[in-house]
């Protein structure tokens, strides 16, 4: 009789012993990104597997998820079901989403493919390669969860082509390529760690959660699907770094360097998040500050209690981030709320209901602060005077983010926050301490990086007028500016209205 | 065990009521939210486990925990799972 | 009492996304492998330069000597996207399951002869490893390549490496009753074995190829062209004659997988080919340089897993291989 192997012995057996250890060629020929990041790994066989899926498992329960993700999305165009959302105004986060996520994926699905062949331990190649797979999944399944709105809404038309390219989405993008850039276990510990444990919950669960307010049950569906992939990623987050930390001394330093670097950048990249789970989801479930006590606040507070035994603190500048959580969703709206006649999604005063729930959910702040702002817009568009900014935005060297944040933590919530750095005998402009940090430590590739305005003046964005701009980014004339009287606020008003008459289910007799 | 507070989110939906009664039966310290739409919240202080055989019973059939995959939203903590078992702590 | 729905026509803004309709028309509904399979990837606009690779951008198309006006120009003539992919690898997982089972249940493989028992470890152990490094290649393609389409593809075929050499460790245990002494066998067959180091040492080299597109041609053209019709069509078969024909039930992933393979293979070097004389040049080259060095290494393999003739039969793979590839348009 065989002897009955249980799924840990089995999982080995089929794995391990499969790494490659090189004899012809030189192992730093074979790995060469291994070692020049300054980690020392001493025995990748001491990694722990985070889950211990087969490919055939694997193949089995994705190709399950799939065909129920699938069967949905279908029924969803061929039902109409856009037309059940709570407003169409909801789609203006979508956009962001497909623009400004979407390609992430993409990047992440190659960046783990690059570990996937550049780790030397066949445990973390194959969770790796499993990730990339995955991230496949995902910016597949939103392409296609989200075609259907691309057929009857603006903005959602050309989100590859503009991540490239666009202001606002230089603010993800730069990111991404901030990682991708730096090494392989640079780029582990900002997309898994960073990005993936502590604030990838503060993405999905709170948005994904907001699609089913609204009404959106395909995006819900897409989100919670890949959700299930993301809770693996964010097991081998926490499991790289565990295991870095415990391969060398030398490491914890450098490791911990990264986390507060990634954990920074990531954050402000969650800041375009807040703006629209707080002011463009129409029903919203939760505020961005309520998200950011559980998810950040308590969560990750257990899990650097946990990390603690390793020597790993909590990320530099967290304290400032939740200072910030009462103040970020109206700065970044305000921002958007100004230059989205450049943007290919619109923006909209809040509602009286909208202005009231953010007073309840932000009663520090709100009233104090941001509502008179509203007030004041709301009166010059009744003016017929609606405010855009003229201008192009001054953005932060770092993270991108056009300068709008505040001296909080100073004290000053009305005085806008501005640090300055000298290299090479020019200054370059940051957001916050965050970002000023981030920037001295590596000046001379944040120098470097390619900004937007910066861009358009010296004519490389198509032209020297903003219409030549608009063009290169592939925007349509009605993505822009204004939701109210928009083409999509029209369309939908025009779709509700005759629905009253004849598109609604009727019982006859 | 440690103080701290684990989660798992599950979908809320048929697939997962097994597994969400599994945990109410194994865990019977852990909360319960219903608070977001389509999703369940289970927390509790320490850790959250469930077995197969619970499972299985609960769901009247073999079932294998992996299958947990595919109504899994989001988890805190770390992870140990067996054919037997699955499990979130903190150390 | 009836429910009546009554349908208006929803008027569409538009057909497609734009990046799909510059291609295929804006007009024409597009598939969802075109959405899942275009222009994905990011162009222009790097913010910072790779720290691993000098003087080349994040994704730099000189990272091949291949030169191709659109990298979009092949497709994949499966269509995979990974929903695709994955109901496609589910189906097949579902009968080698109940194949495995079946196999398991019966001690199918337990009553082969003992001397095919021990031919089969020899032959197919080390493959595990041959699998691996594969996958390897395919990851590479993946993370240096050019466009999602062939990078895509890469990732998929890759993922389907690890499947494979799942399946070889499956068999070997089912052989050695859940024992692990002949997968460690086999590890150091594949370390020290004469037979099997010139294949070792090819991989090796394959591995520090700069150029990703001359890693697709040596791996999953020509060494996967030599090893499969060899292993899993021709050993399996003599296997199989000898009291082994559980064997084609539990290979039947690879055999009918290398027969996938050869569609997008195919089409792939035909595309590249046909853009330019360099182009047909450069992969006449590398097809002429890596068959002649696999044969080699292919060979004390293809000895010891046929009582005889083995080099004819490896020979025969080779010409099938090299006749397919002329008949794509390669000069060779």
């Amino acid at each position: 009789m065989a002897k009955k192997l249980n799924m840990r012995k089995r999982y080995e057996l089929l794995t391990r012993g499969l790494g490659w250890e090189p004899t012809y060629q030189p192992k730093e020929k074979v790995f060469p990104q291994e070692s020049y990041e300054g980690i020392k790994i001493v025995d990748w066989d001491k990694w722990e597997d985070p889950f211990r899926l087969t490919a055939e498992a694997y193949w089995k329960y994705q190709a399950e998820k799939d065909k129920k993700l699938y069967a949905i999305i279908d029924s969803f165009a061929q039902n109409n079901g856009h037309l059940n959302l709570t407003n169409a105004s909801y789609i203006n986060a979508l956009k962001i989403f497909i623009q400004g996520v979407s390609p992430l994926e993409y990047g992440a699905h190659r960046g783990f493919a690059n570990l996937a062949r550049q780790f030397s331990g066949e445990g973390a190649q194959i969770a790796c390669q499993m990730q990339s797979i995955d991230e496949l999944r995902h910016v597949q399944t939103q392409i296609h969860t989200l075609s259907h709105y691309n057929k009857h809404f603006t903005g959602l038309h050309d989100p590859f082509h503009m991540h490239d390219r666009v202001w606002y989405l230089s603010v993800p993008k730069s990111y991404f390529d901030d990682a991708r850039s730096a090494g392989p276990f640079e780029f582990m510990t900002s997309i898994s760690f960073a990005f993936e444990y502590i604030l990838t919950n503060l993405l999905f669960v709170p948005f994904m959660s907001g699609a089913a307010h609204n009404g959106d049950m395909a995006t819900v569906t897409f989100g919670f699907s890949a959700q299930s992939d993301e809770s693996r990623h964010m097991t081998l987050g926490l499991e790289i770094i565990k295991f870095i930390v415990e391969q060398h001394e030398d490491n914890l330093e450098i490791v911990q360097g990264w986390i507060d670097k990634h954990f920074w950048r990531a954050y402000r990249v969650l800041g375009l998040v807040s703006a629209m789970q707080d002011y463009m989801l129409p029903d919203s479930p939760m505020s961005w500050k309520e998200a950011w006590d559980i998810y950040f606040v308590d969560n990750c507070g257990a899990l650097f209690k946990d990390l603690g035994r390793y020597g790993l603190r909590m990320p530099k500048f967290h304290e400032q981030a939740t200072e910030e959580s009462e103040h970020l969703s109206h700065q970044i709206y305000t921002v958007l709320y100004q230059f989205s006649h450049a943007a290919a999604f619109q923006t909209e005063v809040p509602s009286k209901e909208k202005m009231d729930w953010l007073s309840e959910k932000y009663p520090n702040t709100f009233d104090k602060y941001y509502r008179p702002r509203w007030e004041m817009y709301a009166q010059m568009e009744k003016e017929g005077k609606r405010y855009f900014n003229a201008g192009l935005p001054q953005v932060c060297q770092t993270c991108q983010v056009p300068m709008c944040f505040t001296d909080i933590s100073k004290g000053n919530p009305m005085e806008l926050s501005y640090r300055v750095s000298e290299f090479n005998g020019d200054k370059f402009h940051t957001c916050s301490d965050g970002c000023k940090s981030i920037f001295d430590h590596e000046p001379e590739k944040y120098a470097h990086a390619w900004i937007p305005p910066h861009q358009i003046f010296q004519g490389n964005c198509g032209g020297a007028e903003m219409p030549d701009v608009l063009k290169y980014y592939h925007f349509n004339e009605d993505d822009s500016g204004e939701y109210k009287g928009s083409a999509d606020d029209n369309s939908w008003k025009a779709a509700h209205h005759n629905s009253n008459d004849d598109n609604d289910i009727k019982e006859s007799a | 065990m440690s103080e701290s507070k684990v989660f798992i989110i599950l979908q809320h939906n048929e697939d997962a009521r097994p597994f969400a009664e599994a945990f109410e039966q194994e865990n019977p310290e852990a909360v319960f939210k219903y608070d977001q739409p389509g999703m369940i919240r289970i927390e509790n202080i320490g850790e959250l486990k469930i077995t197969e055989e619970v499972v299985s019973e609960l769901a009247g059939r073999d079932v294998d925990l992996q299958e947990l995959h595919l109504v899994l939203v989001s988890l805190s903590g770390c992870v140990d799972e067996d054919d037997d078992y699955f499990k979130v702590s903190w150390n | 009492m009836s429910v009546h729905i009554s349908t208006k026509e929803i008027k569409t803004k538009r057909t497609n996304y734009g990046y799909v309709g510059r291609r295929i028309g804006h007009d024409k509904p597009a598939s969802r492998y075109q959405e899942a399979v275009y222009d994905l990837q990011p162009t222009t606009n790097f913010h910072y330069p790779p720290t691993w690779a000098e003087g080349k951008e994040l994704y730099d198309v000189r990272n091949t000597s291949i030169v191709m006006e659109d990298w979009y120009s092949f497709t994949d003539p499966r269509q995979f996207y990974y929903s695709a992919y994955v109901m496609a690898r589910a189906k097949q997982q579902e009968s080698m399951d109940n194949n495995f089972k079946m196999a398991e249940k019966h001690k199918m493989l337990l009553s082969m002869p003992d001397e095919l028992k021990a031919s089969i470890k020899k032959i197919l152990t080390p493959l595990r490893h041959v699998e691996y490094g594969a996958n390897m290649n395919n990851q590479d393609i993946c993370d240096r390549g050019y466009g999602s389409i062939i990078t895509s593809l890469a990732s998929l075929h890759g993922f389907d490496r690890i499947g494979i050499s799942q399946y070889i460790s499956k068999i070997i245990l089912l052989i050695d009753e859940n024992e692990s002494v002949g997968l460690e066998q086999g590890r150091i067959d594949w370390l020290d074995a004469s037979m099997w180091q010139p294949l070792r040492h090819a991989m090796e080299d394959i591995f520090v190829l700069d150029d990703w597109f001359e890693i697709m041609v040596a791996q999953n053209i020509v060494m996967d062209g030599l090893i499969y019709p060899l292993i899993f069509d021709q050993y399996i078969q003599e296997v199989s004659s000898k009291g082994g024909n559980t064997l084609t039930l539990l290979t039947q992933f690879m055999s009918d997988w290398y027969v996938e393979t050869i569609r997008w293979t195919n089409q792939l070097i035909k595309v590249v080919a046909k853009e330019s004389d360099a182009n047909n040049e450069l992969l006449s080259s590398w097809v002429i340089k890596w068959t002649e060095r696999l044969n080699k290494a292919v060979l004390p393999i293809a000895q010891e897993a046929f009582t005889d003739g083995g080099k004819d039969k490896l020979e025969e793979a080779k010409c099938e291989l090299l006749a397919r590839l002329a008949k794509q348009g390669l000069k060779i």
